[in-house]
Parts: C-alpha cells; sequence; structure tokens
C-alpha cells in the first residue's frame, strides 16, 4: 500500500502534553513515514498552523491539539484512504453553518463522536453527535479543530487566517468552512475513537471571535429555519447524546458502529418528536 | 449487616422551620411548609411556628410546651429561616438560611446574617456572588393535581398569563396577552385543581415574570412563553426544571420549542424530586455537624439549658470523643451524682478501651441503682461487640436476655457475637426460635437471620424463613425464587406463586386499541430492567436495543436498577446511548412511576425480572400496554402475559404451560460472553475430578446431599465447589452436610471463581461438572461446555430449572441429562466410561444466537404475535 508522509502540527506551550501527544502519534505512525512538527510560541493557533505548513513535508497534514489522544492502531491507513475521496476530515462537525458554533446547527447537522476526558474527572464522556454514514460523514461545512486532518494541497490552497483570528477560537470553523467553500471536500470520521481532554470554552472571547466568523461568512450561511438549530443564547446543550464510561476499554467496547448508528437514531427520535 | 440504631443515642437536634401561615398561592411558603414535612418524613423532627397549616403535611406546630421539653431534654433546635429573614427573630445560635428568592430582592432590607449561618438555596440562579449554597430544591408542584393524566393535547386552545408585581414596577401589558385569561391573583383566587384545568387546556402560559405558576403549567402539559422585559425578565430564568417546555420570547421557533420539549418537564421534575432526597439528607448531616459542632464550641453547652453534663457526655460518647465523655462523667461522679446512665456510659468507654474489669464494676453499680434496666447490660454487650470482644459481648448480652427474655432488640447483637466467637449454628437457633414470635423487633431478627443464612450459603433455609413472612411482598419473592432455584417440588412453587399473585397482585391491565399518533408508525417496547449486570451477562437486552429494526420500533427503558445512579456502570450507560426514551422509577412508588410513564404510550411491554429481587411485578401488570410479555425463568403471571424464552427451553415447557402465549427465541434465547482461553486436556481417569461452579449461594442442601451419594459411593472422587463470595463459614457449612454423609474432607477443594474468567480457569483442572439441582442455564454451565467439560445436569420441564437440559441438548450432549435423582448418581459413577465430547467450544458456538438472530427473531414472534392479537 501508497504511504503518503503524514506531517503532524501541534501547537503546545506545556511540554508534558506534548510529549505526550507526540508519544501517542509516534505509536500511532510506527512503520508509517512521518514527521512531528512542534510549534511552541504561537501568538494564536492559525499562526502557529500557518508556521507548521511552511515547514512540513508530507502529503497528509494532521492538525492537532495537544490535549487528545487517539486510540486507534489503524489510524494512518485509515485517514491515508479516506483522503482518497475527501479533502479536510474532522472528527466532529456541521453540515450547516447558521451561526459562529458548530453546535448550533443541532440535529439531525451535527455528526461525528468525540470522547471527552476532563482533568480529575473519573469518567469520559462519550459524546454522540451523529454517525448516519459510516466510517465518514459527507458533505461537511465545518469542523471542530481538536484534530484536523488535510491533504497538502487543501491546507496550502485553504491557510489559516491568523490576521482575523489571531487568538484561540473559530480558527478551525474558518478553516474548514473556507476549505469548503473553495470547493474542497469535507468530511466527519467516525470510526476513529478519539479523546479530547478538555470541553470547549464558550466565553467572551469565543463570542469575540464568533463575531468575526460570522462578519467574514455570513453571507455564506445557511439560511432558513432549521429544525435542531439552536439559540445560542439560551440553549447550552448541545444536542448530542452521551454516556459515562469509567476506562478506555469500555469506551472502544462502545465505539462500536452498530452502537453509535442506533444512537444516532435515538437522538434523532428524542430531538424531532412529532 | 444492616447498622443497628443507636438504641440509647442521643436524638438529633429537632427544626424549627420559620414558615409564615400556609397559602396555597405562594411558592416560597410552600417550599418552607413541604420542608418541614419532608424533614418529618425523613425521620427527623421538624416544626412550624404558625399554626396555620395544611392538614395533609406532617407540619406540627411548634408550641410552648414543646420548646420546654426540647430544653430540658437538651436539644437544641436549628432553626430555618427563609430568605426574607434578615435577622434571627428567634434568636437561635444555630441558623440555616433557605434562599428561595435572591436575598433581599423582595423587601430591600439589610441582611443582618452571621457568618455561621448556614445557606442553602432551592436554585443556584438566586445565589448572591461569593456565597456557597448547597441545593436543596424542595419539590413545590403536586403532582397529583398538576398533570396530564387524560389530557388531549390535540384539543388544547386559548392563552393564559401571569402578571403578579409586573404591574405595580411600572410595566405595561404587551398585546399578544390581551385576550389571555389571566391566572395571577390580582383574579379570584382559583383553587389548585382549577388553575391545574386551566392549564390543562390552554394552549400557551404568557408570563412577565418568573413564578411557580410556571412549572405547574408545564407539568400539565401547557407550555410558558416568557416575556423579555427589563423590570422582572431582562434574562431567560435558569428554571431548576431545564430548558424544557418555555420560549424566551413569543417568536415562532421559541414557541415550536416550548411546545416540542414540554413533555419531557414531568420527566426533569421528577428527576429533582429524586435529587431532593439525596440533598435532604446531605442537609441533615451537615445541618446536624454544624449544630454538634458549635455546642460543643460553647463547652458543651446548649444555648438554652443551664446544664446537662450527661446529655453532653451521652453526646461526646456517639461522636467517638472518649476523653471528653471521661471527663464528664467522672465530674459527675466527683460531685455525687447518682444517674445509673453515668456508670452505665463509663463502662461503656471501659468496653471500648478493653477494661474489661473496670466495666464490669460499672455496669454492676448502674444496675445497683436501677435493677430493672437489662438494656444496660445489652448496651455494654454491644459496646464490646463494637470493640471487637465478641466473648465479653455474648456473656453480657446472654445475661441481659436471660434477666428479661423479652428483650428483642438485643438478639441481633447476640447472635452476631456468637457468630463471631464461631458459633453460627447457635446464632441461627436463636434467631430461628425468636423471630416467630410477634413483636417490633422482629424485622431487625428477620434481617440479621437473613444475614447469617446468607453468609453460611443456607439458601433452603433462607428459602423458608422467607416463606414464613407472609405480609413481606419482597421476602416472598425472594422465598419463591430460592424456592425454585433449590429444587423443591415444583407443586410447591407453583402454589407459593400462586399465593402470591393473588395476595399482592392486581389483574393485568392489557390496553385493546392502539392509539397510535398517525404521524408515528413504529411500536414502542418498553423493557421493564431491575438488574443491568443480569442483561449484560446474559447478552439479550442489548442484541434488542441495537438490532430491533429501528424502523419498526422504539425503545423505552423503565429503569428499576438502583445501580443506575452509578454514572460509570457500563451497562447501564450502554443501554442508555442504544434506547430511544429512559425512565428511572427505582426511586418512585408504583403511583409515582405510572405517572412517569404516563406520556409513553407503550405498545409492548417486557418484564424481564419475574419474581427477582425489586421486581415490579405489581406495577408491570397494572400499567397499560397492548402486549404484555415476560422474559424471566420465574414468570409470575401467565395467561394474558406471554412468555418469553429460547424455542429449547420452550419446547420441554410446553406442555406444563399450555395456559400462555409463547414468543419463541432462538436456541436457549441467551448468549454469553466467553474469553479466549487455552483448553487443557485431562485424561479422565477412574478418579474424576467433579466440579460445582455454580456459586454456592445458589444451591441449595439437597443438590449438595445429591454430590455428597455421588462421592460416598465413589471415594476415590473428589469435587470442587465454588464459593464465589462466600467465606469459611460456607464452607464449614458444606462440609458439615458432606460429613454426615460420610465423605471424607480430603475429598472437598473450595475456590473463589466470580468472574467468567476464574470459571473458565477451574474448569480447566476439573473432568466432569455437576450442575446443582433447579439451576436453569447460567455462567457456570456455559464455561464448563466452552471449556469442552461435560456437565451432568437434572432434566426439569420448568421455566425455572429448564434451562441447564436445554443447553445440553443444544450442543449434542443428551446423555449427560439425568431424568432422576437415581439416574444423576449412574451417570456420575460411570462418568469415566462416557464417550468424551469432541469439540463443545463450536457445538456451543453454533448453539448460541447472536445478538442479529435474537432481535430477527423477536421481531418476527412480535409481529405474528400483534397481528394474531388484532385479528
Amino acid at each position: 500500500m501508497n504511504k503518503p508522509k503524514i506531517s503532524v502540527i501541534i501547537c503546545s506551550i506545556d511540554a508534558g502534553k506534548f510529549a505526550r501527544v507526540s508519544e501517542c502519534y509516534e505509536r500511532l505512525l510506527t512503520n508509517w513515514p512521518h514527521e512531528i512538527i512542534g510549534i511552541h510560541d504561537a501568538k494564536s493557533l492559525a499562526e502557529g498552523y500557518s508556521r507548521g505548513i511552511l515547514r512540513s513535508t508530507g502529503k497528509i497534514l494532521v492538525f492537532s491539539h495537544d490535549d487528545i489522544l487517539i486510540l486507534d492502531a489503524d489510524f494512518a491507513p485509515k485517514i491515508a484512504r479516506y483522503l482518497e475521496n475527501f479533502d479536510v476530515l474532522g472528527f466532529a462537525g456541521a453540515s450547516r453553518v447558521t451561526r459562529g458554533s458548530w453546535c448550533g446547527a443541532g440535529h439531525p447537522y451535527l455528526h461525528g463522536v468525540v470522547a471527552h476526558a476532563l482533568p480529575k474527572d473519573r469518567q469520559i464522556t462519550l459524546n454522540v453527535f451523529g454517525t448516519p454514514t459510516w466510517p465518514v460523514v459527507p458533505g461537511i461545512k465545518v469542523i471542530d479543530g481538536l484534530c484536523m486532518i488535510s491533504t497538502r494541497e487543501a491546507a496550502e490552497q485553504t491557510g489559516f487566517d491568523a490576521t482575523t483570528f489571531d487568538g484561540f477560537h473559530l480558527y478551525d470553523l474558518d478553516f474548514s468552512f473556507s476549505a469548503h467553500k473553495a470547493g474542497f471536500r469535507v468530511g466527519v470520521v467516525c470510526d476513529i475513537p478519539i479523546i479530547h481532554e478538555s470541553a470547549g470554552q464558550f466565553d467572551a472571547r469565543h463570542k469575540h471571535y464568533a463575531d468575526r466568523f460570522v462578519a467574514k461568512h455570513g453571507a455564506s450561511f445557511d439560511q432558513g429555519n432549521f429544525p435542531g438549530a439552536m439559540d445560542e443564547n439560551t440553549s447550552p446543550n448541545v444536542p448530542a447524546k452521551g454516556a459515562f464510561l469509567p476506562d478506555h476499554h469500555a469506551l472502544l467496547a462502545a465505539w462500536k458502529r452498530e452502537i453509535l448508528e442506533r444512537t444516532t437514531l435515538s437522538i434523532q427520535r428524542r430531538t424531532s418528536k412529532p | 449487616m444492616q447498622a443497628a440504631k443507636e438504641f440509647f443515642g442521643k436524638l438529633n437536634a429537632p427544626y424549627y422551620v420559620y414558615a409564615p401561615p400556609y397559602r396555597e398561592t405562594s411558592g416560597g411558603v410552600r417550599a418552607m411548609h413541604y420542608l418541614c414535612h419532608a424533614l418529618n418524613l425523613l425521620g427527623e423532627e421538624a416544626y412550624v411556628i404558625t399554626d396555620t397549616v395544611l392538614p395533609s403535611l406532617r407540619t406540627p406546630s411548634l408550641t410552648a410546651h414543646i420548646r420546654e421539653v426540647h430544653e430540658r431534654a437538651g436539644r437544641e433546635p436549628i432553626v430555618v429561616y427563609p430568605e426574607i429573614i434578615e435577622d434571627n427573630p428567634l434568636n437561635a445560635r444555630n441558623v440555616v438560611r433557605y434562599l428561595l428568592n435572591v436575598p433581599g430582592s423582595l423587601n430591600r432590607r439589610k441582611l443582618r446574617w452571621l457568618n455561621t449561618d448556614l445557606i442553602y438555596t432551592h436554585g443556584k440562579d438566586i445565589v448572591p456572588p461569593g456565597i456557597d449554597a448547597p441545593l436543596l430544591q424542595t419539590p413545590l408542584i403536586n403532582m397529583f393535581i398538576y398533570n396530564q393524566i387524560g389530557v388531549d393535547e390535540h384539543a388544547r386552545s386559548g392563552s393564559l398569563v401571569f402578571i403578579h408585581r409586573y404591574l405595580a414596577k411600572g410595566g405595561q401589558l404587551q398585546s399578544e396577552t390581551e385576550n389571555s385569561k389571566e391566572i395571577s391573583y390580582r383574579v379570584p383566587t382559583r383553587t389548585p385543581q382549577e388553575l391545574a384545568q386551566l392549564y390543562q387546556h390552554a394552549e400557551v402560559l404568557y408570563t412577565y415574570e418568573q413564578s411557580t405558576a410556571c412549572y405547574e403549567a408545564m407539568l400539565c402539559g401547557c407550555p410558558v412563553v416568557y416575556l423579555p422585559n427589563p423590570l422582572l425578565l431582562p434574562q431567560p430564568p435558569i428554571g431548576y426544571l431545564g430548558r424544557d417546555g418555555w420560549a424566551w420570547g413569543n417568536t415562532e421557533e421559541q414557541v415550536a420549542f416550548a411546545k416540542s420539549t414540554v413533555h419531557k418537564v414531568v420527566e426533569n421534575y421528577h428527576a429533582t424530586q429524586i435529587d431532593f432526597w439525596d440533598q435532604l439528607r446531605s442537609f441533615v448531616g451537615e445541618t446536624q455537624a454544624h449544630a454538634a459542632h458549635a455546642n460543643r464550641r460553647h463547652g458543651g453547652k446548649p444555648l438554652f439549658i443551664s446544664d446537662s453534663p450527661l446529655s453532653d457526655a451521652i453526646e461526646a460518647y456517639n461522636c467517638g470523643d472518649i476523653d471528653e465523655t471521661t471527663r464528664l462523667l467522672t465530674g459527675m461522679l466527683e460531685s455525687g451524682s447518682d444517674a445509673p446512665l453515668a456508670y452505665a456510659y463509663l463502662s461503656f468507654v471501659c468496653a471500648h478501651q478493653h477494661l474489661v474489669e473496670d466495666a464490669d464494676n460499672f455496669i454492676r453499680q448502674a444496675l445497683s441503682l436501677a435493677p430493672e434496666r437489662a438494656e444496660l447490660l445489652a448496651a455494654l454487650g454491644e459496646a464490646f461487640l463494637k470493640a471487637g470482644m465478641p466473648d465479653k459481648s455474648q456473656s453480657y448480652l446472654k445475661e441481659a436476655i436471660q434477666f428479661q427474655p423479652d428483650l428483642f432488640a438485643a438478639y441481633p447483637a447476640l447472635a452476631e457475637a456468637m457468630r463471631q466467637c464461631g458459633d453460627s449454628e447457635s446464632a441461627i437457633q436463636l434467631l430461628s426460635a425468636a423471630v416467630q414470635l410477634p413483636t417490633t423487633a422482629q424485622d431487625g431478627m428477620f434481617a440479621s437471620l437473613s444475614e447469617l443464612l446468607t453468609v453460611r450459603g443456607d439458601i433452603s433455609a433462607l428459602a423458608e424463613l422467607c416463606l414464613r413472612r407472609r405480609h413481606d411482598i419482597a421476602a416472598q419473592a425472594l422465598g419463591i425464587n430460592l424456592l425454585a432455584r433449590t429444587g423443591s417440588s415444583p407443586d410447591r412453587v407453583l402454589t407459593e406463586l400462586d399465593r402470591y399473585r393473588e395476595r399482592f397482585l392486581p389483574s393485568p391491565t392489557v390496553r385493546r386499541l392502539t392509539g397510535k399518533n398517525p404521524q408515528q408508525n413504529y411500536l414502542t417496547i418498553a423493557f421493564l430492567i431491575s438488574d443491568f449486570r443480569r442483561e449484560s451477562q446474559n447478552r439479550r437486552l442489548e442484541s434488542l436495543l441495537v438490532h430491533l429494526p429501528g424502523e419498526r420500533y422504539q425503545t423505552l427503558i423503565i429503569d428499576n436498577d438502583p445501580a443506575s445512579d452509578n454514572v460509570t456502570e457500563t451497562d447501564i450507560q450502554r443501554a442508555f446511548l442504544v434506547s430511544d426514551h429512559w425512565v428511572s422509577i427505582h426511586a418512585l412508588d408504583d403511583a409515582a412511576a405510572t405517572q412517569a410513564l404516563a406520556e409513553h404510550t407503550i405498545d409492548v411491554l417486557v418484564d424481564t425480572d419475574g419474581l427477582a429481587i425489586r421486581n415490579r411485578q405489581a406495577l408491570f401488570l397494572s400499567l397499560p400496554a397492548e402486549l404484555k410479555a415476560c422474559w424471566s425463568d420465574l414468570p409470575i403471571a401467565l395467561g394474558e402475559i406471554r412468555l418469553i424464552a429460547g424455542a429449547a427451553d420452550l419446547d420441554a415447557a410446553n406442555e406444563h404451560l399450555t395456559g400462555s402465549a409463547k414468543l419463541a427465541l432462538p436456541g436457549i434465547g441467551r448468549s454469553w460472553h466467553l474469553p479466549d482461553l487455552d483448553i487443557r486436556t485431562n485424561c479422565m481417569m477412574d478418579e474424576l475430578q467433579f466440579a460445582c461452579l455454580t456459586p454456592a449461594v445458589r444451591v441449595g442442601r439437597e443438590s449438595w446431599e445429591l454430590f455428597a451419594d455421588i462421592l460416598q459411593a465413589h471415594p476415590g472422587s473428589r469435587l470442587t465447589i465454588n464459593l464465589g463470595e462466600l467465606d469459611v463459614e460456607a464452607e464449614n457449612f458444606i462440609q458439615r452436610i458432606f460429613a454426615a454423609r460420610d465423605v471424607r474432607a480430603r475429598q472437598l477443594s473450595f475456590i473463589h471463581a466470580i468472574s467468567t474468567e476464574d470459571l473458565c480457569r477451574a474448569w480447566n483442572d476439573a473432568d466432569v461438572g455437576l450442575g446443582p439441582i433447579g439451576i436453569g442455564s447460567d455462567n457456570a454451565l456455559a464455561t464448563s461446555l466452552w471449556m469442552n467439560r461435560p456437565c451432568i445436569t437434572l432434566d426439569s420441564p420448568w421455566p425455572w430449572s429448564s434451562g441447564a437440559a436445554s443447553l445440553l441438548r443444544s450442543v449434542g450432549l443428551e446423555n449427560w441429562i439425568a431424568t432422576s435423582r437415581e439416574n444423576y448418581v449412574e451417570k456420575a459413577l460411570n462418568a469415566h466410561h462416557q464417550a468424551r465430547p469432541v469439540s463443545l467450544r463450536d457445538s456451543l458456538r453454533t448453539a448460541l444466537p447472536t445478538p442479529q438472530a435474537m432481535a430477527a427473531a423477536f421481531d418476527d414472534a412480535l409481529t405474528r404475535a400483534l397481528r394474531e392479537m388484532r385479528q
């Protein structure tokens, strides 16, 4: 099998986290051509990732947070295979854009599966947003930035807008939505278990960059009254379904196609009760 | 063991709830009265300071006499003030502030609260910044009044409006509420029933401010539209029933959201009710600890009594403060006190410190002052028991009981002391005789005796004990279960089942009309579950939840398993993911559970518990559903209730269950997670190694006697017995049964195998399994076949015990199924001549149904059954 080189670009100011996530990628990419590029002085994630692109030499670029853990030994062959039909991949995202957050689209426009293990939490939370197709959901417009995977071509042509998004929010939505608008095929991967050690921060800083995102892309937003769309002022709960699991063994046992597909159906029933 | 109440302990501090006169129209007033009511229900002692109370609540009014009694007893109260009270009118030392609104928002007065005051809140949104206030969300709404029972959601019309303080604050009404019927206090007061009727028929309730009325409306299915205004609704309310059922502003999108989610509010309210009891227990624990601490900080002197060193000493003893207890009591004796309790407590202190002689001296002095008080001797016995000296404990408890034979409260402690001294037999004899007497201590003795019998694994005796408690529904269920499991005669089991049904269960309710929403073309199938771990072991529930065709079924879990409170219980979490709806009822009685399930139209209701512990048979029978089915080895009610089982079991059971229609699953209708462990090949010699790996707690005396007959007839053979989680007491008990039938001790060996892996490894050391009488197909049998070991079992046509033979048939081991006890012994004695199975693992793989096959067969059987019924 052809093994395109993978460049993993990680912005991190935490040496411990960087060491851990690097070790995770080293293990996942054993016997696969790869490089890990650490950016430790990024002014913003967009700026750091832009520098990462310039330094990278791989055909596949992975833009990764430093607080994630991927639990699939087939990570490399899977993403190489999926990128034959997609240009940008994420782990959670939306097929509609209506405001400055991907999860605001509501069900059935949310897709993907992400586990969260917050510091000092005794359990791992499995969040299922939806897996209507398997293993990749096509037709995605925006993705979450915990881990974004791109072909070099899509990354270079789209680029990260470090001028508008000079902080740590919304760079991901801007990147993925720009790629989508440029005609690149964006998808959400469902069959690679991933744990994120933090949850999103929807604070005033987020709002600030969400406004910038709306100003930049608002004209391209989806119009109309979407049934699951949420009012970001009053609806803090994302329409997903979650399970609290004691450890990663239980997580992997639950991260199965038939379970996630049935969960997706139950979310649909819950959010669209006649 | 159940924790005994502190028989001689000091009572908790009473609560004085500073509640205004009761009136229905104020949520805050109701909250204070209901808090008092709930404290009393919890076993505390609580009073309100008003004479105007709701007669249906347990809210006694505080009187001067009661205060005086408390004073005399040295019981300093804890006073609970609502947040509108800015100071401390009762001049109490133990003060709790209960926030039902933002402090100062109603009267704008300056608060004069102390740092030592404890603060609790009904909602997080009303806590001022910088204050840490735990939640105490007293339920305010009576769901027997405010509910959606019988409401036709399609017939709602018109709107209501709530205005209370808004106009007084200068607000202007908006045009959309012009034609709405007003329900606030400016119009003549309506009864709660009248209000509920309005909510049940209105399309929407508009409100200019937050009020309990909003929650009442939502619980009646009426969505609420909050009309934002700078005076009273500057921002969306953080309602304690969540985000469902209300709109923020009168926009089309928001109102649609409110209407589509209002049905969830009932579930949210039930969740808060469940949480409330935990919150209240924390409240009691914290406020009592705080009061006790304050009391000690003030030199152990309650505020309003002059001096009570004995009370202080007792409290110090109960708090484990031995030095302080000793100091106070010796002070009393030095000042010439002749209180017998002072000497008694000093003896307890000595017991605590293992000062046997001193303890005896003090208790004798106590008894010389109060010779009639045998309970002091008993209490000293308990003190020695707690101090780890069961021999001393036993002697004082025996002396107390000899002195006063009807001191039944002391019997459980004496039995426990005997057990700890290695004399379980006497302990059981003592309680077995006493438990039959009609005394108030009977429950405690029953609990202790049950524990003793369980610890030694004597489930045959436990079954009889349970069945003697004719009034106790849980004990009856357990007794019948154990009876079936220990191989008792089917006639006896059926008689007890009939008796149970007649005494405790209603007639089944079956809903004949479908009543489906025309837009909804799938069936709602509900599973009533009390043990998710069991469901996980036999893999049947998840098979259906995941693989029943989603386009034809939506699933509802009726969760009756207290383990679901443990948020990381994997089996439960997975079931939650793949089910469509979930209603927790384990903390609800049947009426409340019925109410919680009222919004669901159940087409097919499946009970998975039969008569297992925690079963909800009465609820199962009374809930309306078009088709009901029982998926248990011990079905309680047949007739209208379908029986779900593996086709193999049903074939065997058919002739005895002709009264019931069946839903057949493939094979034996269940499966197991079995590990990929290597099989070790043993040579079956004349000296056979038998094993009974069903945990001893599930094996009855009759089975042990049968196995003893085999070992006695075949002295070269040996038997491995799985104690599971039981210990040496069970080992001794079982050994005695074998010894009585001349089996040598060296023929027995005991192991503790808990997990499936443990069982598989243990089978590698055995040649042949011995299946207990009365046991269906269990983990032990499945693992024996998985490890290529044949297992002898007794055939049975009864659903509760036919599973083992069915499983053996399904893997081609008919030769190992015994037709009688004699035949069982014969097969065991000739086991080494039997043809050895070649590859049972492969046969088992073929015999166990896949999850997909289980779901497909279930779907098929259900479809046919419903078609037949509708025709």
